[in-house]
């Protein structure tokens, strides 16, 4: 017995004082060390993949939905489930910090991985090593790009900046660059790379083309914020060039866009979408048509798995397939109004009265046999990219009607009458309200008079929230580089303006007007402007647009009688007047959106974004941005 | 001291002898005896020792203290007791497991006698200290199911064998034990239990006499625990401990209390000594609970690494050696209603509101005063639907809950148990929504041999949660039903059942929340736990226990979501089409399920001796555990609404995570007393986490506790001793830890897997991310908590009080170093390491109060916890100026402060607003209306913006409040029992927010009170009418950036301050002995439980919802108000 309890101790006792703590060393599921990385291609197309998905957008289908309706071209919506909110429609001023961006984390990603395939990629060939070399600085390139056009000059770090815990991180303190290296040194990455960079005939992955028509967009904006900033009352500069590009070099920089959109023209195997004898359904499939597109360059492309909610969130009301959003975006008349005739004279609709309810505002109305006559020879373009009244979609007339105007016989005048019930009938059995409004105050149904269309699927059930859309996101596309073409020749004048005549036309051409519409007398720079406006609309560009032609600060003054600060809705009106010829017809008044509640204000503090307080206290090199 | 002990244990083990053997009788049993010239008494205790017999005896007329010498080697006891008879002229009788001795007169005859079985009948009665008799006393025969009870008179007659012990025990008093011996009438005086210090309290790694304690400890006992009826344990522990502060904010079925000991933060869950998750704590059967012991101070300290929020430690039932079996079932039926929820406006209200709003926003709107009147009146007439729709009315009904747990517990001289069943079944209160809970527990233990005892604690439970399939967090969506429909729309088109009417929102008509329409939500939680333990106690006071326990957690949750159509109602043809987006087109199965397994073992010795006047026990233990938790989700877009299989081909988004945890502790624990005055607790434990890098894995967390029990001294008790029973000082110091800031392989580098990904020329590939750098220099937080306490007692313990004053100061909370400024260009941030500390500062109390009058038997407790955080130090705080310093330092600072505007006051008029020199809107006040709100320029410059924000408001965090009180009675008289338990706090704040703040938020309704008593014009279409007051301001439609809501201001702060009577119970106890077929001591009780009948508090009249929801909006399932009808059979 004595034996039996001493054996018991003496396992006891062991087993406390000496167990060993491996199991405390756990091997991580989800981690990839780097030894395993950098010789196998899968794993750096991963790396890739990743650091394309990370690119920067202002706005986009499947990110930042919200800012669409930030600018002119669109009011929000109140539409939960988009994240849309009234809210974002009481934008007093733009603040400093908006737009602002000072993402050197990705910086380093890729520089680390530039240096990782340098210096631990031993097994690749030399020509793939060099291409995933050129695909990394490509994408370096791009983040400069999206750096500098929201803030000015950054410091240009082509490297890993290695903190070695001494206590002195001063070394690695850089200053800023000036707003013309970082677009030189843009250009000169793209010059190296793009003989090197592969991927030919791919619209996913960067390729030659692709780096061009980078090096194309970024040398137009360099080339227009040197021409137009020395134009400002007050130009917006700093002493180290950090903002602002000597106008001396704007030729040079137009001359370089010129060129790189030429070689994309001439040697790049694209060309404008030109399928449906349709000129509004063609220019809507250039944009949503995936298969054998031959207009697009780069875009992030999406499937079944890798997908998203655009057309859930924004889809009109009355084609809607799922039954808690749409209509998150309510397109501006000022952008439908942008469009021109097919003429060639300025977009302004016609006889649309200012909604005051008085025989006087009553007085301009054309009374419009079918709702769609208002637009009558509107450029195509516009019923490819808005769903307008009286427009079908997606095989559904979409019903906008705001409401009636009864005939009052002892006023002299019409009464406007209106309900909040969407599909409402008036007492003579007849629409009050259409199915897709507009209403003044409501959820999820426009209150402009108008839809999104432009990369709304056409696919049937991609509406619908398990499903979802799978249309992709185009970042370049060559209408793109004809316009900057166009611009930068135009700028450049002398006899490169027929240049900027053949490639401005060639657009136009597709969109629907006849051939040359455009000639030498009539070409302006607002006209190359508009087409951009139109052209790109809904496409991220109209932001960086104005704000290179310094133009934001006079379109959106916040002044309230201001016509391009505010933003309006066009609600059309069915004629109640029995026996009188004008019964049935209908009228259109133009009024501020509803839903709108500040006009847009941009300051001359808003050209070059707010530098976060962390990031000049981390850095005393760094320079705060004008006004700020 | 390991060695120390060791050498202790292997010295003592020599000297230790061979087990007993169970026989019958004296002559069967052999003894080896070594006994020369030693006391009667260490004779009868050896032979105690080695057998099972007791030796009883009359201590007047044996003289213990005689010497006796036994040399014998495996010598029969009878023959043993013979020669002890020769030396001492003793007698010995055999009476079963007992010898009596008796002085014998006779020399002749035999001296050693083996009793046939006699039976003898004892009767007599039981009285109280006051000298009344105490009817329903059980009387049991020790070790045995024979027994009685008492009659009303207090009288018992029972037969039992002759040398028997006799059981009395009652509720509420102390169960007596008195041995038969040759008497027929015992007369007994009960004892009322009043707290008695000698009652026994689990701590960690062990038990503890309460006298004891040094540590700050909180206790609560079965008894205690059921006489509330709650679906979890949390809330069946709310106002009933001091340092544990509690809040319900959300009350739907299977929905827990939070709990916080001392506003520390969750605490670490042990059951039966294997650490558990807060979701298996509150699943317990409360009627599985033996007691729950809270660990607040140092005391937590032998827990380690993970005990800086405190410890709560369930031990779970077990039978009693040698204890009659025990059936209980108890049951009942509840009806639940809501406390509070706010009414939502009608349609008349809902429409003067949006033509006021159109009013203040310049707006024109189609609302004409005629159509006002007709929704006043409120009737379907042929123009239109004028009348209202109540959603809340409409949605929430009383549900019923049902419950039901048998159990049985008892032992046998070899065999202890306890098993347990238990059915829940609580309906929500609205229709399809409901939680269940099925549970099991059996403990066991059985004696192998001498001295070794095998036990297993097995344990299952299977909860279901189920729910209407509709979108989102399914309970949230119903309340968007109440809060979001407008009332003016009906649920049905043209009220025929058979067509969902095709409302504004689909998603929020209440139609659709229909199983058949919108489809099932089924989240199973399936738990279940086997703890095996092998015991062994060696002779000498050392014990020895092993331990493995293995748990599996099964966790589910199915969704199906319908498809369905809406309808509109065309009344000129009479037809229902059907509204193409209208009803839902959006069909989703999706799985989820997660498997967590955990491994625990542990080994365990255990050393108590007593030598005279000191008292020493130590502990020493390994213990490690793993686990691994496995999750997959699925969803699919399936073809129909009928069949739940999930096919490939439909299958739309799938993932998959694996995670594991592992660690590894060394425990030691040492206890000093000496007389039981002076009491010493050293304790300490090493702990390793894998979430630390290799070199830095390990850390080390001791504690100690000091007590002196200054009413044993002589000084004290000559001087005060009439007042005092009991007088304690505690003082305690420790280290705990905390496993925050850290995620785990944060000390590796390279690449996270499945980062984004990315579609290369028609193919998706996956995205690896570098990752950040490694962390290697971070640790765990370190808690210190000190706590000084008083353990008082008077008037013979009847009043008891409990103080303790306690900090617990927290250093090492993560934080970058920022006297390093590296550039934001290098891309990456230094990692975080252990540099700033804060504190926990508070006090506690409770007094409990029992007495006994008449027969009337009372208790009255009360106690409170204040426990506030405070920041101390943050690593070398950095203030750009002066402002900065007063905004953002947390310096020496309470914490969680809310900042935010100070509103001055309310506009009376559109000339006060166009002559105010302050510019409150940012826009020149141009969107301001009379009765906006006014806000502080704390700066004087004129304008409003964030450097105004001051602190306005204490936490208000989904937390718990900084002050709770309980307030606990009880009361027995004859069979009847009431007990009222009150729970209440303050100092927590609360803010009216988006569906109680902004008027028709999120184009919903809103309460109604915010659309009556809010400024508007006289006349909602004459944009000149004057201004009528209100409360609220001036209503403009789903408007949150106007600056009366875009800035977090007073005016709409309310410091939540309530005390409910949060259980209140009577019932009537029957004595079953009357009816045939019942021994004594079986009991029927019928009771009426109400759960939340009141509360007085500052905000359930004003806004219509409970003081304890934490949702700003009040979007939330608040308590419920329950009437409980339930039957408590023992037998």
């Amino acid at each position: 017995m004595k034996k039996y309890q001493i054996l018991i101790l003496w396992f006891f006792i062991p087993t406390i004082i000496s167990c060993d703590h491996e199991f405390l060393e756990l091997k991580p599921r989800n981690i990839l060390l780097e030894e395993q990385v950098w010789n196998d291609e899968e794993m750096i197309k991963s790396l890739l993949a990743n650091y394309y998905n990370r690119l920067p957008v202002n706005y986009s289908i499947y990110q930042d939905e919200r800012y669409f309706a930030e600018l002119d071209e669109a009011v929000a919506v109140q539409s939960p489930e988009s994240g849309m909110n009234l809210n974002d429609n009481n934008i007093v001023s733009y603040p400093f910090d908006r737009w602002s961006l000072w993402n050197y984390s990705a910086i380093r990603d890729i520089n680390l991985a530039i240096e990782g395939i340098e210096q631990y990629s031993t097994v690749l060939a030399p020509d793939v090593k060099a291409q995933y070399f050129s695909e990394f600085r490509f994408l370096r390139a791009f983040w400069y790009f999206e750096l500098v056009k929201r803030m000015g000059g950054v410091p240009i770090v082509t490297e890993q900046l290695i903190y070695d815990y001494s206590g002195e991180p001063g070394s690695l303190a850089k200053p800023r660059s000036s707003e013309a290296a970082v677009y030189d040194f843009i250009a000169e990455e793209c010059d190296e790379i793009k003989d090197v960079i592969g991927n030919t005939g791919s619209q996913t992955r960067a390729n030659k083309f692709t780096v061009l028509a980078l090096k194309s967009r970024a040398m137009l904006y360099a080339a227009s914020i040197a021409k137009y900033n020395s134009q400002m009352g007050t130009p917006l500069t700093l002493p180290g060039g950090e903002v602002g590009i000597p106008a001396g070099r704007a030729p040079e920089y137009y001359s370089l866009a010129l060129e790189a959109a030429e070689e994309i023209i001439q040697n790049g195997n694209y060309a404008l979408y030109d399928v449906n004898p349709d000129r509004s359904e063609n220019f809507y499939e250039a944009i949503v048509v995936k298969a054998n597109n031959p207009e697009v360059i780069m875009a992030m492309d999406f499937n079944v798995v890798k997908r998203h909610n655009f057309a859930y969130h924004h889809i009109p009301r009355p084609m809607r397939e799922d039954n808690l959003s749409s209509s998150g975006i309510s397109p501006s008349l000022n952008l439908v109004e942008a469009f021109e005739y097919l003429d060639g004279t300025p977009g302004a609709l016609k006889g649309v009265g200012t909604g005051a309810n008085t025989a006087q505002s009553q007085a301009d109305w054309i009374f419009y046999d079918k709702p769609e006559d208002v637009f009558t020879d509107k450029d195509p373009r516009l019923f490819g990219s808005v769903v307008v009244p009286g427009a079908s979609f997606k095989g559904v007339e979409v019903d906008l009607q705001a409401g009636v105007y009864v005939w009052n016989n002892a006023s002299q005048k019409y009464d406007r009458i209106e309900s909040s019930t969407l599909g409402s009938k008036y007492d003579d059995g007849k629409t009050l309200t259409g199915l897709g409004g507009p209403v003044r105050a409501g959820s999820e149904v426009s209150n402009t008079g108008f839809y999104l269309k432009k990369y709304i699927d056409p696919t049937p059930m991609s509406s619908a929230r398990g499903i979802g859309s799978q249309v992709w996101w185009i970042k370049f596309r060559y209408a793109e580089v004809l316009l900057n073409a166009a611009e930068a020749a135009f700028e450049l004048g002398g006899e490169n303006v027929a240049k900027a005549l053949l490639y401005i036309n060639q657009v136009r051409e597709r969109a629907g007007f006849p051939p040359n519409s455009v000639d030498a007398a009539s070409l302006t720079i607002e006209k190359i402007r508009n087409e951009r406006r139109v052209e790109f609309a809904f496409e991220d560009h109209r932001l960086w647009d104005v704000k290179r032609w310094r133009t934001a600060h006079v379109l959106w003054d916040g002044s309230d009688s201001s016509s391009d600060a505010n933003l309006f809705a066009l609600y059309g009106y069915r004629i109640v007047h029995p026996g009188h010829p004008n019964d049935g017809k209908y009228v259109y008044d133009k009024i501020v959106a509803p839903n709108l509640r500040a006009p847009r204000f941009f300051q001359l503090g808003n050209y070059y974004s707010k530098i976060a307080q962390s990031e000049l206290d981390n850095n005393p090199l760094i320079i705060p941005n004008p006004y700020h | 001291m390991y060695a120390f002990l060791i050498q202790l244990i292997l010295c003592t083990v020599l000297l230790a002898n061979t087990g007993r053997a169970q026989r019958k009788t004296i002559e069967d049993v052999k003894v080896t005896l070594q006994l020369k010239e030693q006391s009667l008494s260490q004779f009868f205790e050896l032979v105690e020792a080695k057998t099972d017999f007791k030796f009883t005896y009359n201590h007047d007329l044996v003289n213990l203290n005689q010497l006796v010498t036994v040399e014998e080697k495996n010598m029969s006891l009878y023959k043993v007791l013979e020669a002890v008879s020769k030396q001492t002229l003793l007698h010995f009788i055999q009476v079963n497991e007992n010898i009596h001795v008796k002085s014998s007169n006779n020399k002749g005859g035999k001296h050693v006698q083996i009793a046939q079985r006699v039976d003898v009948t004892v009767s007599g009665t039981v009285n109280d200290a006051t000298g009344e008799p105490i009817p329903g006393v059980t009387v049991s025969l020790q070790g045995s199911a024979i027994g009685t009870a008492t009659d009303v008179n207090g009288q018992y007659s029972l037969t039992v064998p002759e040398g028997s012990t006799l059981v009395f025990s009652f509720i509420g008093f102390e169960t007596q034990t008195i041995a038969v011996g040759g008497k027929s009438i015992i007369d007994v005086v009960l004892v009322e239990d009043i707290g008695s210090l000698d009652e026994v309290i689990v701590v960690g790694y062990g038990e503890q006499k309460k006298a004891n304690l040094t540590g700050a400890i909180s206790n609560i006992d079965s008894d205690n625990l059921t006489r509330s009826v709650s679906s979890t344990v949390s809330g069946a522990l709310i106002g009933k401990l001091a340092g544990v502060n509690t809040r319900l904010p959300d009350g739907r079925p299977g929905g827990s209390a939070q709990l916080q000991i001392r506003n520390m933060g969750t605490p670490l869950f042990i059951i039966d000594g294997i650490p558990a998750t807060e979701s298996d704590f509150n699943n317990i059967d409360l009627n599985n609970i033996e007691s729950i012991s809270v660990l607040k101070d140092a005391s937590a300290a032998i827990y380690g690494l993970r005990a800086g929020n405190g410890v709560v430690l369930v031990t779970t039932k077990m039978g009693e050696e040698n204890m009659r079996p025990q059936i209980n079932v108890n049951a009942y039926y509840g009806l639940q209603g809501f406390t509070k929820f706010p009414r939502q406006a009608n349609s008349y209200q809902y429409m003067r509101g949006h033509a006021e709003s159109a009013q203040n926003l310049n707006q024109t709107t189609p609302i004409t005063q005629e159509e006002l009147d007709r929704w006043k009146e409120g009737k379907k007439t042929p123009e239109g639907d004028f009348r209202s729709m109540d959603y809340l009315d409409y949605m929430i009904n009383p549900a019923p809950q049902i419950f039901i747990n048998p159990s049985a517990t008892g032992g046998s001289d070899q065999f202890k148990y306890h098993f347990s069943l238990g059915h829940l079944d609580q309906q929500a209160t609205i229709d399809s929504y409901y939680f269940k809970r099925s549970s099991l527990q059996a403990n066991l233990e059985a004696k192998l041999a001498k001295g070794l005892r095998v036990g297993t604690q097995v344990s299952g439970r299977v909860e279901l949660r189920h729910q209407a399939g509709v979108p989102g967090d399914d309970y949230s969506a119903v309340f968007n039903v109440i809060t979001k429909m407008w009332p003016h729309e009906r649920p049905y088109a043209n009220d025929n059942p058979n067509y969902i009417n095709s409302t504004h929102s689909i998603n929020v008509n209440p139609a659709t929340y229909v199983e058949s329409i919108t489809g099932w939500n089924d989240l199973y939680n399936r738990v279940g736990r086997a703890n095996f333990y092998a015991v062994y106690d060696f002779d000498f006071g050392l014990q020895v226990k092993g331990t493995y326990s293995y748990q599996y957690l099964g966790w589910t949750d199915d969704v199906n979501e319908f498809t369905y159509d809406a309808y509109s109602y065309d009344p000129e043809t009479d037809t229902y089409n059907v509204v193409k987006g209208g009803g839902n087109q959006n069909p989703i199965r999706r799985t989820s399920r997660r498997n967590i397994e955990d491994n625990f073992s542990q080994v365990q010795l255990s050393y108590n001796k007593t030598l005279e006047d000191h008292a020493f026990s130590a502990v020493i233990a390994y213990e490690q555990s793993t686990s691994e938790n496995r999750y997959l989700f699925a969803r699919t877009v399936p073809q129909t609404n009928h069949l739940p299989i999930m096919l490939f081909s439909e299958l739309n988004d799938f993932s998959d995570e694996w995670t594991e945890q592992a660690r590894g502790s060394y425990i030691g624990r040492f206890n000093y007393d000496y007389k039981g005055k002076y009491l010493l607790e050293l304790l300490g434990r090493n702990d390793g986490s894998y979430l630390y890098s290799p070199h830095s894995r390990w850390g080390f967390f001791p504690g100690g506790s000091i007590g002196w029990r200054i009413s044993d001294e002589p000084f004290f008790s000559n001087a005060f001793g009439e007042v005092f029973s009991d007088l304690k000082l505690r003082v305690s110091y420790g280290k705990t830890g905390s496993e925050i800031g850290v995620s785990p392989y944060g000390y590796l580098g390279g690449f996270n897997w499945a980062q984004g990904n990315y579609m290369f020329d028609g193919s998706l590939v996956t995205g690896i991310q570098p990752r950040g750098l490694p962390v290697t220099n971070l640790s765990w937080v370190t808690s210190e908590s000190t706590n000084l306490g008083i353990d008082v007692s008077f008037l013979q313990n009847r009043l008891f009080g409990q103080f303790d004053v306690f900090q617990r100061k927290v250093t090492g909370i993560p934080a970058a170093r920022y006297d390093v400024l590296l550039p934001s260009e290098v891309g990456y941030t230094l990692p975080n390491e252990n540099l700033n500390s804060e504190a926990i500062l508070g006090i506690e109390g409770m007094v409990t109060y029992r007495g006994m009058a008449r027969g009337l038997s009372y208790s009255l407790g009360l106690n409170g916890t204040l426990a506030r955080g405070k920041s101390l130090h943050t690593y070398k705080p950095r203030f750009g100026n002066s402002y900065d310093e007063y905004r953002n330092s947390i310096e020496e600072r309470w914490q969680d402060v809310t900042w935010g505007y100070h509103v001055v006051g309310q506009f009376k008029s559109q000339e006060e607003i166009d002559d105010y020199p302050i510019n409150i809107d940012g826009q020149g006040n141009r969107s301001l209306l009379p009765g906006d709100l006014i806000y502080e320029d704390l700066n004087g410059d004129k304008i409003i913006n964030e450097y105004d924000e001051q602190p306005i408001a204490y936490r208000i965090t989904q937390s718990t409040p900084y002050l709770n009180v309980g307030i606990n009675s009880a009361f027995t008289y004859k069979g009847f029992s009431l007990s009222m338990d009150f729970s209440g706090a303050t100092m927590q704040s609360f803010f009216l927010d988006r569906e109680m703040k902004i008027p028709f938020y999120g184009d919903g309704n809103s309460p109604a009170w915010l659309l009556e008593d809010r400024w508007h014009r006289e006349d909602p279409f004459d944009p000149n009418s004057r201004w009528i007051e209100g409360t609220f301001p001036a209503i403009r439609k789903n408007l949150s950036s106007h600056s009366n809501f875009n800035r977090r201001n007073d005016f709409y702060r309310v410091n939540m301050t309530y005390l409910r009577l949060r259980n209140f119970e009577i019932g009537y106890t029957y004595d079953l002995k009357g009816i045939n077929g019942y021994s004594g001591g079986s009991t029927a009780k019928i009771y009426t439980n109400i759960t939340n009948l009141f509360s007085i508090d500052n905000v359930g009249n004003r806004y219509g919802i409970d003081p304890e929801i934490a949702d700003f909006g009040g979007r939330v399932y608040p308590q419920t108000r329950v009437f409980n009808f339930g039957l408590i059979v023992s037998l």
